[in-house]
């Protein structure tokens, strides 16, 4: 794929209301719209950014956070490269929530490999005022540590704080994951056999 | 074997590029979808002057496959990602493409599941996936019901296309439900589908499969509250979904009668939608309280719980053999199995109340292909329906299967489960892809695009039309022709729209770097065009070989109908159909040169041109003048015949033409020439000319000796012409020269020769036969009255029945009497007997006044004495003794007329024997010498049978075994006293209607007679007529015994003689007790004693008989 643009699969999971499809419109098309409706089902938006000279596509996945449309967005986890899990600051139901998305996420994914998966950590409405905020900085970053170093991002749609960069950042952490896997394992037809078994075998569990 | 005409041409060629590499493309209409590899798919609108970027959108991976399906208006992909190194295929559904844009967010949902977001617009890209589980090789989709099949390793997955709605919402929405999974034995490379019909490839392996649906279901149940709506896209409007047996909009039962029971064919899909379809579906997860519980709810298509296994037991034992053989096979079907290559066919677990479905085989063919095995050696599948538009809903009437292998491609018909190989394309180079259009293929090979023939069009006209109008179809199995070749380099993808090939070329070997990429749009060449262009070369061909002129013409025929049939130009309707009406009478006329087997093809050709005769014949006029020896016009023939001699069509064709039809009969058939002169609606040609081209015929043919009955036909034709140009004598002539066998053939076949124009008299050639050849024309009327042509009163109409006296008419005396003659006809024997009776006893009434009246002078041996044919029944012998006759042997004697003098007698022209001038004759002009002889006969007749004949037959019909008592009674009131033979036909009614009258005449007058006359009279089986005729007799021989005086001995003698011959009779029919009551008191016991003892021993005898029955019983 050299000289080509690399499509890159970005899923924006957490729970309704956190503000996913705020992000995603702000990443896009640099918006806010404080009157938004809950999403319902799965949705995607190609974003093209360059990074350190190449150029990607990003195809943004927001999906619906409430509880009830899971069976509509869990399909659609297959073949991402990167997920994002949001919380809301003002949210602590959303934030201990995370875990849950965490493993929604890997299981229908079917990722094997959970902890080579980049994952980003997005805190978002962080312009709430200070006594409306629930999850501190800290708290948020010592979760992100015991879940595989995940990078952590305060971020605002609403004042256009920090979503590039999480963004960016996803980006990043994803091709740094790949070149690690690169090295770890190199792709031989060997190990994608051994791989495509032992989903056999987990299928048979 | 494959034609080389040179003759089509790409119009223009248009060349753009997208805006990131092309991966692969499909058309519709003039819309040109192409895949990127940045994961797009962009859309152009192909026009006359430029390729137009209408829309573009995004798709979830990179498009490998598309297609575009009219009847869902959707766009199905089959997309590989690589996530981690792992390649993923994935089958999705792209809806709202038109009104995408890649600003927009593009909703995804999997197939199957219901929709959440009724309320929000619906008019946003949304992405369907199907769910699969494996890796998916091809899709392909049918484009009238908007089925999706995909091809996963040996499997096919049939998805159906239907449209849904949630509960109350008005909210319509497109979906997929997985239905089928087919296992075909086979690596699946690509797939096709049409309705019931799928075909599939592997590298070298064909198989054309049709479902087959049966009527048997499971258990019904109750209908869940969802409905299922299947949309129809053209106007927009949403029906509920009335599917039939099929997957088809055509069901199989359709295919044979035209009529299904709509009822009987309950759909499968309404079925099973109804009842199952969203059975398991409106679960909710449950609470999620522990990290670790999760609910995988995706495993509804998982294939452990696929559902049963349906398909005949025979296939369940047949185990499957290797992929690919070694060996060549080609089956044809329709097949139930293919020895081992067993077929499976399994609903999904979603649908629990089912029909049962299976498959019949049309085709499995297994090539062998030279050079390396693990190249793919079939590419490009296709099949290739038609549609027979109507307003119900189209009816599939033509159905081919294409596959290409690397140097040749495979046209069948696959239509109803038939399999014929229509054409093999053997392409100039190496093939990598085909793409076909309605009637034409493109090839591309490794140096260009191959343009050829196909003949989708010829296979379906056969189902297309009805069989009655007799049109004439070009074969379907014709040789396909190379119309075409424009070079090409590096081809890797091709698709056809409406007017455009469109191909993808890529350089291999240019810099990455750089654009390497290009779109050509080739604009293929108007029909119309290429019409003209076939018909200009095949007019360079037409005097040097015929056989190519044909086929270009055909070729050009089959394209002009195609593109009527399939609607593409429906602007130039009618200039469209001009030129097939142009193209069929080209044809006609190259198959009326003909004379081949397919010579009678000028006959629909020729119907469907819309040319009349004269129109063709001059056409015709210049070859034929010059008198090609190379074209024998049997064709022509053919079709002249057809129009000549077809009653209903009344062509006013003028002189001029008719007698180059005439002459063009002279010279390529002349046998049939007298017909055509004589029986076609052929009317206005020149006698005169005729005559001549009869004459000179019939010269040659005298050379020739052929059949004489062609040539008793030429005669009656040249007598018939001689009479319209007024020589009665040159035509008397002619038909004295006929045997009569000869004249009856031709007339009793060509009766309406003998009937003038009005049909109400004898035609001059019938007035000539009647005047001429009486006897003829009777025996024809009597066969054409058996062959129900002419009825007896058109006869007796046409023999004057209404013109002067009946009686003497000889030709209706004749006619009835030969009619009458003949026992098959005794139905009609009532009618004839009426007229024949009138007429015999008018004559003999005629007779009585003048005895030379109707006596005719035959001299030549000859009998009168009827032998019992038909109604004329053996007379009784005792009529020979009652005059005129004398005994059986005066019959026979020399008339007494001819005797003395056989006089002539003048017939009249038409046959009337008038009875004015014999009478006259006799009278006044009879020499002195004979008159005295004559006199001395009038006063004791003539007994001979000649001068009887009237009285002879009178007698011989009444008796018959059945005449009517009204009949007798008729006869016995018009019989005159001084008729000849009064007695005798008195005593013939009256043994009908009064017995004891009839014995008192014959006791009377002839009692020598008496014995005869009982024993002769059928009816008197029972005893009372010989009691009566008995107790007569007593009384007349007790007068006479008193009377002796006045009688001589000789007389009672003879009473006495009858009387023991009567009373021996008598004797047999009664008991001895009433013999003894008839006998007289005072009759001589020694007399009558062995009478007595004769009737008591037959009864004693009787007796005995019946004790002994009676003891055996
Ligand atoms: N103050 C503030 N409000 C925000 C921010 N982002 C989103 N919101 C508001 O939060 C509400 C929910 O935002 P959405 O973007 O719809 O949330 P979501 O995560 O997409 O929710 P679901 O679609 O139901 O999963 C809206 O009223 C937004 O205006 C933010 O950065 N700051
Ligand atoms: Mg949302």
């Amino acid at each position: 794929m050299a000289g080509k643009t690399q499509l890159l699969k970005v899923v924006i999971l957490g729970d309704g209301g956190v503000g996913k499809s705020s992000l995603m419109n702000r990443f896009i098309s640099n918006k806010f719209d404080s009157q938004s409706f809950h999403t319902i089902g799965v949705e995607f938006l190609n974003k093209d950014i360059v990074i350190d000279g190449h150029s990607y596509t990003l195809q943004i996945w927001d999906t619906a956070g409430q509880e009830r449309f899971k069976s509509l967005r869990t399909p659609f986890y297959r073949g991402s490269d990167c997920c994002l899990l949001t919380f809301g600051v003002d949210d602590v139901q959303s934030f201990h929530n995370l875990n849950m998305w965490k493993k929604e996420f890997l299981y229908y994914a079917d990722v094997k490999d959970g902890d080579s998966f980049p994952f980003v950590v997005l805190g978002n409405k962080v312009d709430v005022p200070p006594e409306e905020r629930q999850v501190t900085a800290d708290e948020a970053k010592l979760w992100c540590e015991a879940n595989g170093r995940s990078p952590y991002y305060e971020t605002s749609a609403k004042d256009a704080i920090n979503v590039d960069e999480a963004f960016t950042a996803a980006v990043k952490l994803l091709l740094k994951m790949e070149e690690r896997v690169e090295m770890r394992s190199g792709y031989t037809d060997t190990v994608n056999l051994h791989k495509n078994r032992s989903r056999k075998d987990h299928c048979q569990c | 074997m494959v034609r080389v005409f040179s003759c089509h041409n790409f119009t223009s060629q248009q060349v753009f590029s997208t805006q990131s590499e092309p991966i692969a493309l499909c058309c519709a209409g003039n819309i040109v979808f192409v895949s990127t590899d940045v994961c797009n798919i962009e859309i152009y609108t192909i026009g006359e002057k430029n390729c137009q970027l209408t829309h573009r959108f995004n798709t979830i991976a990179l498009v490998q496959q598309l297609l575009y399906n009219e009847q869902g208006n959707y766009i199905a992909t089959l997309e590989l990602k690589t996530t981690r190194h792992q390649p993923v295929t994935f089958v999705r559904v792209y809806f709202n493409w038109q009104t995408c844009t890649t600003q927009q967010p593009t909703r995804a949902r999997v197939a199957g599941q219901s929709v959440r977001w009724s309320e929000t617009t619906a008019n946003i890209l949304e992405v369907v996936e199907l769910p699969l589980k494996e890796s998916s090789k091809h899709i392909a989709s049918c484009n009238k019901t908007g089925n999706l099949i995909v091809a996963m390793g040996t499997t096919l997955n049939l998805f159906y296309h239907c449209s849904k709605t949630l509960g109350s919402s008005s909210f319509v929405y497109s979906d997929f439900e997985q239905a089928l999974v087919i296992n075909i034995g086979f690596n699946i490379l690509e797939v096709a589908v049409c309705g019931d019909y799928i075909a599939s490839i592997s590298k070298s392996t064909i198989r054309v499969i049709k479902l087959v649906w049966s009527k048997q279901h499971g258990p019904e149940r109750k209908r869940s509250s969802y409905q299922v709506f299947q949309r129809d896209h053209s106007t927009g409007s949403v029906d509920t979904y009335e599917g039939d047996n099929s997957f088809d909009s055509n069901p199989p039962i359709d295919e044979d009668t035209e009529t299904p029971n709509r009822s009987a064919a309950v759909s499968p899909w309404q079925q099973v939608v109804f009842n199952d379809l969203y059975v398991g579906e409106e679960y909710e997860v449950p609470p999620v309280d522990d990290d670790d519980y999760v609910l995988w709810d995706f495993s509804t298509t998982l294939h452990s719980k696929m559902g049963d296994v349906i398909s005949p037991a025979c296939v369940l034992q047949e185990a499957s053999l290797t992929d690919e053989k070694d060996e060549p096979v080609e089956i044809t079907g329709p097949v139930e199995t293919v020895a081992g290559q067993p077929i499976t066919v399994e609903w999904t677990r979603k649908y629990k109340t089912r029909p049962l479905i299976s498959s019949t085989t049309i085709l499995y063919k297994c090539c062998k292909f030279p050079g390396d095995a693990t190249e793919q050696y079939l590419h490009s599948l296709k099949l290739l329906p038609t549609y027979q538009k109507s307003s119900r809903r189209d009816r599939l009437v033509g159905l081919s299967c294409f596959v290409s292998g690397f140097h040749e491609g495979f046209m069948y018909d696959v239509y109803n489960c038939d399999c014929t190989l229509l054409s093999t394309y053997n392409y100039t180079a190496k093939s990598k892809l085909v793409t076909t259009t309605d009637s034409l293929l493109h090839a591309v090979t490794h140096n260009g695009v191959e343009t050829y023939t196909i003949r989708k069009m010829a296979a379906a006209l056969v189902q297309i039309n009805e069989p009655s109008q007799n049109l004439a179809i070009p074969p379907a199995t014709a040789d396909i022709c190379l119309i075409g070749f424009r070079q090409f380099f590096d081809i890797t993808a091709v698709s056809a729209a409406d007017n455009f090939i469109i191909l993808v070329s890529k350089a291999m070997d240019s810099p990455s770097a750089t654009k390497n990429w290009s779109i050509y749009a080739l604009e293929m060449q108007d029909p119309i065009a290429l019409y003209q262009d076939m018909l200009q070369l095949a007019a360079r061909y037409q005097v040097s070989n015929s056989l190519a002129y044909q086929q270009l013409l055909t070729e050009a025929y089959l394209l002009i109908k195609s593109s009527v049939y399939y609607e593409k130009h429906q602007t130039d309707s009618d200039k469209l159909q001009e030129l097939i009406k142009n193209c069929c009478a080209l044809l006609g006329h190259h198959y009326a040169r003909d004379s081949g087997k397919e010579c009678v093809l000028s006959i629909p050709y020729y119907k469907m041109s819309g040319l009349c005769l004269p129109d063709i014949v001059s056409n015709h006029k210049q070859d034929i003048k010059i008198k090609e020896s190379c074209s024998r016009y049997s064709g022509l023939l053919h079709y002249m015949d057809s129009v000549l001699f077809t009653p209903t069509s009344d062509d006013n064709i003028n002189e001029e033409t008719s007698d180059i039809i005439l002459e063009i009969y002279n010279t390529y058939k002349p046998t049939k020439l007298s017909e055509v002169i004589l029986v076609s609606n052929l009317r206005q040609y020149s006698d005169e000319k005729a005559l001549l081209m009869l004459q000179s015929n019939s010269t040659h043919r005298d050379e020739k000796r052929t059949l004489e009955k062609c040539h008793s036909l030429d005669c009656v034709a040249t007598s018939i012409l001689y009479l319209r140009m007024c020589e009665p004598e040159a035509a008397c002539s002619v038909l004295m020269s006929m045997t009569k066998d000869a004249i009856t053939d031709v007339f009793v076949q060509h009766h309406h020769l003998l009937l003038d124009d009005n049909k109400a008299g004898l035609s001059h050639i019938g007035q000539l036969l009647r005047r001429h050849r009486a006897d003829v024309l009777i025996e024809i009327l009597i066969h054409l009255h058996d062959n129900n042509s002419i009825d007896m009163d058109r006869a007796l109409d046409l023999l004057d029945i209404n013109v002067g006296e009946l009686h003497h008419n000889t030709h209706i005396r004749n006619y009835l009497e030969a009619l009458i003659s003949a026992n098959e006809r005794e139905s009609i024997y009532p009618k004839v007997l009426e007229l024949l009776l009138r007429i015999y006893l008018d004559r003999l009434n005629e007779q009585s006044e003048d005895p030379f009246a109707g006596s005719p002078a035959k001299t030549h041996p000859h009998s009168h004495v009827l032998r019992g044919d038909g109604h004329f029944a053996t007379r009784y012998i005792w009529l020979d003794e009652l005059p005129p006759f004398k005994g059986s042997r005066s019959l026979g004697q020399q008339c007494e007329h001819a005797k003395s003098q056989s006089f002539p007698r003048a017939s009249s022209p038409l046959g009337y024997s008038r009875s004015t001038s014999p009478h006259s004759f006799t009278r006044t002009s009879l020499p002195q010498s004979i008159t005295h002889g004559v006199t001395r006969i009038a006063n004791e007749p003539c007994p001979c049978c000649c001068c009887n004949e009237d009285l002879l037959k009178l007698q011989s019909l009444l008796c018959w075994k059945s005449v009517a008592q009204e009949t007798t009674q008729k006869v016995l009131s018009s019989l005159v006293k001084t008729m000849k033979g009064f007695i005798s036909l008195e005593l013939l009614c009256q043994s009908r209607l009064n017995i004891t009258a009839a014995n008192e005449i014959i006791v009377e007058n002839y009692p020598h007679l008496i014995l005869d006359y009982a024993n002769s009279m059928a009816l008197w089986e029972s005893a009372n007529h010989y009691v009566a005729l008995l107790q007569m007799l007593l009384a007349k021989v007790n007068t006479e015994g008193s009377s002796m005086a006045y009688n001589t001995e000789d007389t009672n003698s003879v009473y006495m003689d009858q009387f023991e011959g009567v009373l021996s009779v008598v004797v047999e029919l009664l008991d001895p007790v009433s013999l003894l009551t008839l006998l007289p008191s005072s009759g001589s016991c020694s007399f009558f004693l062995p009478y007595i003892e004769r009737c008591y021993k037959k009864y004693k005898a009787e007796q005995l008989k019946e004790e002994i029955i009676q003891l055996v019983k």
